[in-house]
């Protein structure tokens, strides 16, 4: 996917500016990951949790969610609940 | 990025004095055994008679190992030094050949026998095809007052396994310093909250303010990530004065 799209960039730029129109693309479906983090702990640390223990994260529910498609945060926002859903409200697009 | 780890041998440890050591004991047991005068010598012969003693048609080989050339040429001489007489192709009757092609090759079969256990390896049928012979190290066998020897070809796989097995075993750490070392590791955590599937165009559409629905279910406990791979770990997210905070649940069993 990565590299498909490093392709199209540079056909955008070595044709004299003649674009491969993105519709080609649309309907692609990727995937986003949401994660909430992050901390950091020994190895002995984690290895001696338990249940009922507490994992001080360096983040904020209401802000610090981060969107990531294939690894590289695109988005960030604030978790909440949609039905019985989690849900991300988007605060942030990274550029 | 991951390292291979590489079996470890130690400076010249193919030379040919040091793997005919090895070899020698279990060669002069078999010389003992099979011939009238027991003495067996072994000696390395050099690259450029390699193709000569490779040319043979007829072969004596266990699995990966080694192999032996068995034409009649190699049956007269090793006849000749099981029976102590000389055994002449050229003077042979043709029920005479077969008998000494049994002899020799059943002389042969046990040598290579003997050879497999040393390498440690299954004993495996013997068959009339040679090992890889570009991987092999080649040997003459002296047998007796005899001018000629035997061909013996080794593969040098076999010679690594039979080497290795004879050296020291190296000091493992103990299971209690590594756990010491490995303890104080730091490893970055984070929270898998789940994911979302959205078609490129929708993607490209995002604005601030829109809601992404996760695939995952508010009551569901959620996966705890180390060094970015998904843990065991599962637990619950609780708001701590503005600082979210992962709280562990009970690991589930594999019964659940």
């Amino acid at each position: 996917m990565a590299d498909k799209t490093s392709k199209l960039h540079l056909i955008d730029k070595e044709s004299g500016g003649q674009r491969i129109d993105q519709k080609v693309i649309a309907g692609v479906e990727v995937i986003l990951e949401a994660r909430l983090g992050s901390a950091t702990m020994t190895v002995s640390e984690l290895m001696s949790l338990k249940a009922g223990d507490c994992v001080p994260l360096d983040a904020a529910l209401n802000r610090d969610v981060e969107l990531r498609l294939n690894g590289v945060a695109v988005a960030r926002g604030e978790l909440v609940a949609v039905g019985d859903k989690f849900g991300v409200r988007l605060l942030e697009i990274v550029k | 990025m991951n390292s291979p780890m590489r079996a470890w041998l130690p400076a010249n440890a193919l030379d040919e004095s040091a793997v005919e050591a090895l070899l020698l004991p279990a060669i002069r047991e078999w010389g003992r055994h099979w011939l009238v005068d027991g003495d067996v010598g072994l000696a390395p012969m050099f690259q450029d008679d390699w193709p000569a003693a490779a040319a043979s048609a007829q072969w004596r080989s266990i699995g990966a190992i080694a192999s032996v050339p068995a034409g009649e040429p190699a049956c007269c001489l090793l006849a000749s030094a099981m029976l102590g007489c000389t055994v002449a192709s050229t003077s042979l009757q043709p029920t005479d050949r077969k008998i000494i092609e049994r002899i020799a090759t059943a002389a042969i079969d046990d040598l290579l026998t003997r050879l497999a256990k040393l390498a440690a390896a299954p004993v495996e049928r013997i068959r009339a095809a040679p090992v890889d012979l570009e991987s092999c190290h080649w040997w003459e066998l002296s047998l007796g007052r005899l001018r000629r020897g035997v061909k013996l070809a080794v593969s040098s796989e076999a010679l690594i396994t039979l080497l290795t097995s004879t050296l020291p075993k190296s000091d493992k750490v103990s299971l209690g310093s590594l756990d010491e070392a490995l303890g104080r590791q730091q490893v970055p955590l984070s929270v898998g909250l789940g994911n979302c599937a959205i078609s490129f165009a929708d993607l490209n559409d995002l604005g601030t303010g829109d809601v992404l629905v996760l695939d995952t279910d508010t009551e569901a406990p959620i996966p705890l990530f180390v060094s970015s791979c998904p843990s065991h770990l599962r637990g619950r997210l609780e708001d701590d004065a503005g600082q979210a905070k992962f709280t562990l649940e009970p690991q589930e069993t594999e019964h659940g």
